[in-house]
């Protein structure tokens, strides 16, 4: 495995500065030797691997600054420009403010040219208050939010490099609810936390740093070229970025990262590899989400009995199916996790860590299990919370039986390939799976 | 199909051990020793046709035994399983009555440990000679009954059954202490030349004590106490002479 390590150094640079300058927060999340803050950390790897971050939080506890610093400073835009594409969530908001409308004095000559949106050209794209956006106009972003795909007037954009960040206070008379198919599309959701009375009360004390970012030249010259449309000159983008550059290391002494940079990053965190305990347990947390013994599968709306013989595994205690994109995001990020260590490979620990923020908005819990967690003591929001707990269950058992699972799955790959082997059989649900996919399960047609 | 566990294919689970495995193993190849031991023992012992018990035989072979055991470093516990396997209910070895009773003696008196405890509750054999020459510094505590010539030759180590014993119980018991909780049968105390044997309930027959001290409940039967004589009586003596 190659990592770049001026990239890697650069990156470091980025977050400790951001960190110590820019968005205050206390360290939460704690691997090998190293501490950081969650949120920030993650709204980071979103923004390396092209990943989707929802951020809740109270109002005014910096979830959108958080991701317009880490993007500023990680796709190179000046603060203006990011904040000239966000779109924001409210009722009266229409396609044509989010994606794209048609030019109008080419319009009137029989033309049909769709200007798009700075939102759905550039890769950094923030949807602030998504949770202010009714129900009916979510459906409005979910194939951009999907696969960076926009479409207008029988025209589409697809970008190939992007990152999306939504963020959504808690619900006030204001919100909506986040429709579930929309929910699933974000890889990772993140609470931004008030850094407590002492370090909060820094913040105010010293001029606004967030000027720093803002660069009135390279503003102009970005949006100047962006106003091009599609056909704006690549050469003159990527001055305007070498001028933001240059300001950035003259004022706070950081070296962006260039294009290349980055997908060199996006590169080396995909192609590192998972190693196999990392992927039992994977195999493990995605067997307790999506098994049911009596309806075959988790589906929403569908409660198990009471009684059932898996009341022990969190199979029970859902009423949802995890879906095909929760392993993509949790091996997204754990890669990127894994990659910011310096780790060469993705271990069970790196998965530990992302699995809460990668299950917490796409699982729909049984009413008395979140009864059970609310009256806990905790310091995340309860859906945070209930996550980390349910991957503390899912790790002891995997701590237990680790070894058994693994040696089950390569009996069972021995089995695939005919050999004469009996086939595992164990308690979870995992064993059942493995069960149902060497056909050894009567089948029902 | 695509195959979903190839990732795994070559993969082998490392051995689990835990603590006690090790030790069980350790006991398991304790124990083997011990039969092979006490194989040779019976083979040893099987080439005399007729096995009576009299003194040359004992010694003999005790003295096999002890000879036999003299390499295998073992403890309390593997006697208990060497007890367990030579009564049948866990392994398959031939159990020989005096044979297998001076073997286990033969254990009690090489064991790493200088208290031993047997339960012998849960066994259906009353092996004899068990408590043979126990020598001094050494305890043994047979918990249950115990069969014939318990106690046997004692050295000096203290012997406590706490149910009955069968006959000849502290036959030829040198010195020592010899404790039975309930009753014993006939020919207790046979040959006896020192010690203290004390037998709580009845006992069926004293034999011919030599020395010693028997007790049976707290009264002093060997050697038997004579009643005090007053002074009186001796004054009248005195007057006869």
């Amino acid at each position: 495995m190659r990592i770049t390590k001026d990239s890697h150094v650069k990156l470091r640079d980025i977050y400790t500065y951001i960190n110590e300058n820019l968005y205050y927060s206390r360290p939460d999340l704690h691997i090998q030797s190293e501490s950081a803050n969650a949120t920030l950390l993650l709204i980071l790897f979103t923004a390396l691997t092209g990943g989707k971050a929802l951020v809740v939080g109270e109002p005014g506890l910096g979830k959108t600054t958080a991701a317009e610093y880490i993007c500023s400073l990680v796709y190179g835009f000046p603060l203006g420009v990011i904040w000239s594409s966000v779109v924001s969530g409210h009722p009266e908001q229409t396609e044509e403010k989010i994606v794209g409308r048609p030019d109008l004095g080419k319009l009137n000559q029989g033309e049909e040219v769709i200007i798009w949106s700075l939102f759905a050209r550039l890769p950094v794209k923030i949807v602030d208050e998504i949770n202010r956006l009714p129900e009916t106009k979510q459906s409005l972003i979910l194939d951009g939010v999907e696969r960076g795909k926009w479409e207008y007037l029988n025209q589409s954009l697809i970008n190939d490099d992007f990152c999306l960040f939504a963020t959504a206070n808690y619900q006030d008379q204001g919100t909506n609810t986040l429709v579930p198919p929309l929910l699933d599309r974000f890889d990772v959701i993140l609470e931004s936390k008030h850094p407590g009375a002492n370090i909060a009360s820094l913040i105010g004390q010293e001029a606004s740093r967030e000027s720093i970012l803002r660069h009135v030249p390279s503003e102009t010259a970005f949006l100047e070229v962006l106003r091009q449309g599609c056909n704006a000159n690549p050469a003159a983008l990527d001055q305007a970025r070498k001028c933001f550059a240059k300001e950035v290391e003259q004022q706070c002494g950081l070296s962006l990262l260039t294009p290349s940079e980055r997908q060199s990053i996006r590169h080396d965190i995909a192609a590192l590899e998972i190693d196999l305990a990392a992927n039992a347990f994977v195999r493990m947390a995605l067997s307790e989400l999506s098994f049911c013994c009596k309806y075959g599968q988790k589906r929403s709306g569908e409660v198990c009995d009471e009684g059932c013989h898996y009341s022990g595994y969190l199979c029970y205690q859902i009423t949802n199916c995890a879906s095909n994109r929760l392993p993509n995001s949790i091996y997204r990020y754990a890669r990127a996790l894994a990659w910011w260590l310096g780790d060469s490979r993705v271990d069970v620990e790196h998965v530990r860590l992302i699995l809460p923020y990668a299950i917490a908005h796409r699982i729909q819990w049984r009413e008395s299990y979140l009864l059970m967690r609310e009256r806990e003591q905790r310091y995340e929001p309860l859906q945070l919370h209930a996550a980390r707990q349910a991957t503390g269950d899912i790790f002891r058992r995997f701590h237990e039986q680790r070894h058994e699972v693994m040696q089950a799955l390569s009996t069972a790959a021995q089995i695939m390939d005919d050999a004469d082997f009996v086939p595992p059989k164990g308690d979870h649900p995992l064993y059942a799976d493995i069960q149902r996919d060497l056909g050894l399960e009567p089948s029902p047609w | 199909m695509v195959n979903p566990f190839q990732a795994f294919r070559a993969y082998t689970a490392p051995k689990r051990e835990i603590p006690l495995d090790r030790i069980l193993a350790q006991r398991d190849q304790t124990l083997q020793r011990l039969l092979q031991s006490y194989q040779a023992f019976v083979e040893e012992e099987s080439q005399q046709l007729v096995w009576v018990v009299e003194q040359g035989a004992l010694s003999r072979a005790y003295t096999t035994a002890v000879e036999m055991l003299k390499d295998i470093d073992f403890s309390v516990e593997d006697v208990e399983d060497m007890c367990m396997d030579l009564d049948g209910t866990v392994g398959t070895v031939a159990s020989l009555g005096a044979p297998s009773g001076l073997f286990i003696a033969a254990m009690c008196n090489q064991s790493q440990e200088r208290d031993i405890t047997l339960n012998l509750r849960s066994m259906t054999r009353r092996w004899p000679f068990l408590g043979y020459r126990l020598p001094r510094g050494r305890r043994l505590f047979l918990e249950g009954d115990v069969g014939d010539f318990v106690g046997a030759l004692l050295e000096g180590g203290e012997v406590t059954v706490t149910g009955n014993a069968g006959n000849y119980a502290g036959i030829g018991m040198k010195e020592g202490r010899l404790y039975i909780g309930y009753s014993s049968g006939k020919h207790t105390g046979e040959g006896m030349r020192g010690g203290v044997l004390e037998i709580k309930g009845r006992i069926t027959e004293l034999g011919k004590v030599k020395d010693g001290t028997i007790y049976e409940g707290d009264q002093q039967v060997f050697p038997p106490r004579e009643a005090p004589t007053s002074s009186k009586t001796l004054d009248s003596k005195r007057q006869t002479t």
